[in-house]
């Protein structure tokens, strides 16, 4: 298992100059794979980071827990939809406050967005990771992450709970339910 | 006693609390005003600075003025209506002697003028059948001998008139709520109302410098054609004065904030007020002033998301997920989350739960039950982690409901 410890912040040579980190991940699932890669790329010791998601929120409790993540130094902003989640990385990159950007939207924007977006990412030499199932093109990202299973969640393979806590699933929880 | 003098047919209090930025010695009578500007010409860079940055302030709150520099404040309101604007040092009192003698009327207590009127014209009447015209042969009379002549009021005024009677104006302070007007009636656009708050902001900002207070919330009061009022207030993250900061913030709020009927008027009010303490900036550690930019952007997100939509996590004690943190400004201390063990938990939680359908496909177990507050809707929670293939997802059935839910991703 690959926990992510603070040193993991290390200056990498390779996201020096700034630019887009594309992180697939499915739309429902796979957030803390794709965080945790995205995270042992990030290189900005005592930066402000900032992750905007739409359609929810990260569980700081869980990423205080489970991963190195300085969580007072992570602002989490909730989009209502896609393209508000790739406006506002956009204009959190021109702010110049971050020293890495994290976008999770279940939609691609248009190839004009994206490539303003890694124009200020080069400009501000920023890391920009771009966790989305959506397909991006590639002459405008820097690199493509693949998550790789090392870095599944530490949670789900810890040993079973004991006997007494352990509850068997009742048959008809695993069938479909009638729409 | 240098004096700056302004006076208007306009409400000068909002001008008044501006300039309290140039001088602390600010005194307001009705339309009067005057600055003594002896103690902050030179912090201000000189006379003719002070003066710029005065009339500049005027601008922004009158329409028309009147204004005039001089020596002292009881010549102020003669010399001013007698079209002089600026006088150095020391040309005041020969100009002034060249002035008619009606000219009495002004000079002197502004506290006591117009209450002296009648008694003073008297005054100026028999000064001219006597062959007196102008100031300067008033005062060429003997001091000793016009309170002979002309009574104690004839005395007062020649005191006044010879700037040898010294005078004491009270202090104005501020009392008033700093509020600000827009009427909308004719704007269709965003951009229209926009460019209309701006110049309200600029007052307010130089209203709040002068009080040496930053804003920490406003209230907007929204006047519809076919609706009721509406009043939204906007907290701030840190306190301001700056007005394109406070712009940016009202911008981002306004564009999320939709309504149906016509806008009438738009009333602004600055609710909370706090001390404006700037930091000490270094030159070298730009830390504090990335600090001051990243509250400036929280309060803009939080203006356009909503303020449980951005900031920074806090603890919060639930044991229900989605309520064992809320997002805050400041950034609370690193080690502040509970060190208690926890049972499987996502890192990400969607927000409203989405519907989830369990099948064969999904590999469910058993993670925790949990139970809402007694005084929510809903009942128990059994909580399982689903997984295939690479995904992972934290999943609920609700009890009540007999509904399945996705709350979280692994």
């Amino acid at each position: 298992m690959a926990l992510v410890s603070r040193n993991s912040y290390a200056f990498s040579p390779l996201t020096a100059k700034g630019g887009l980190i594309h992180v697939p991940s499915p739309a429902n699932g796979s957030t803390y794979t794709a965080f945790q890669t995205s995270l042992r790329r990030a290189s900005a010791p005592g930066a402000y980071l900032i992750w905007i998601a739409q359609g929810g929120l990260l569980y700081a409790e869980s990423l205080q827990k489970q991963s190195a993540v300085p969580v007072d130094r992570l602002l989490i902003v909730q989009a209502r939809e896609s393209a508000e989640v790739w406006r506002v990385g956009l204009e959190a990159l021109q702010t110049g406050l971050f020293g890495s950007v994290f976008l999770r939207a279940d939609q691609a924007c248009a190839p004009a967005h994206l490539r303003k977006l890694q124009l200020a990412a080069e400009k501000m030499r920023c890391e920009v990771f771009l966790l989305t199932p959506a397909a991006l093109p590639h002459w405008l990202l820097k690199e493509t992450l693949h998550p790789t299973p090392n870095y599944a969640h530490p949670l789900l393979h810890q040993p079973a709970p004991p006997a007494g806590l352990r509850r068997e699933l009742p048959e008809t929880h695993a069938e479909s339910v009638p729409v | 006693m240098r004096t700056l003098y302004f006076t208007s047919p306009h409400p000068l209090p909002a001008f008044a609390e501006s300039c309290l930025r140039l001088t602390p010695k600010v005194s307001l009578f009705d339309r009067h005003l005057y600055l003594e500007i002896d103690g902050t010409a030179k912090l201000a860079g000189g006379e003719m600075e002070l003066l710029a940055q005065a009339h500049e302030q005027a601008e922004i709150f009158l329409e028309d003025f009147l204004f005039t520099l001089t020596d002292r404040p009881e010549w102020a309101q003669a010399l001013a209506w007698a079209g002089q604007a600026l006088l150095a040092p020391g040309e005041s009192l020969p100009l002034l002697k060249r002035l008619n003698t009606k000219t009495l009327l002004l000079l002197g207590d502004p506290q006591t003028l117009e209450a002296e009127r009648p008694e003073r014209e008297k005054l100026i009447g028999f000064l001219h059948k006597v062959g007196i015209h102008s100031l300067g042969q008033f005062l060429e009379l003997p001091a000793a001998s016009v309170s002979r002549r002309f009574g104690k009021l004839g005395q007062t005024l020649h005191d006044w008139a010879a700037g040898s009677r010294p005078l004491c104006l009270p202090a104005f302070i501020p009392r008033d709520p700093i509020r600000g007007r827009i009427e909308a009636d004719d704007l269709c656009t965003l951009e229209g109302l926009l460019f209309r708050l701006r110049q309200v902001l600029v007052q307010v900002e130089n209203r709040l410098q002068g009080r040496q207070m930053a804003a920490k919330s406003i209230a907007l009061l929204f006047n519809f054609e076919a609706h009721s009022p509406v009043v939204k207030t906007l907290q701030l993250t840190e306190g301001t004065q700056d007005a394109q900061a406070l712009l940016r913030v009202l911008k981002d709020f306004l564009q999320a904030f939709h309504w149906e009927s016509p806008l009438t008027r738009l009333e602004l009010e600055v609710r909370d007020l706090i001390s404006y303490q700037p930091g000490q900036l270094s030159l070298l550690d730009d830390s504090e002033s990335k600090y001051h930019d990243l509250a400036q952007y929280v309060a803009r997100l939080r203006a356009r998301f909503g303020e449980d939509a951005a900031g920074f996590a806090q603890w919060q004690s639930s044991h229900l997920a989605e309520r064992s943190f809320s997002l805050v400004w400041p950034p609370p201390p690193a080690s502040h989350f509970p060190s208690a063990p926890l049972p499987p938990r996502p890192v990400f939680l969607f927000s409203p739960p989405k519907p989830f359908q369990p099948s064969p496909q999904w590999r469910l177990s058993f993670s925790e039950n949990l139970h809402v507050e007694w005084w929510e809707p809903g009942g128990k929670r059994e909580y399982f982690i689903a997984q295939r293939g690479g995904e992972s997802l934290w999943v609920y059935r609700d009890c009540q409901k007999e509904a399945w839910f996705t709350h979280g991703s692994f």
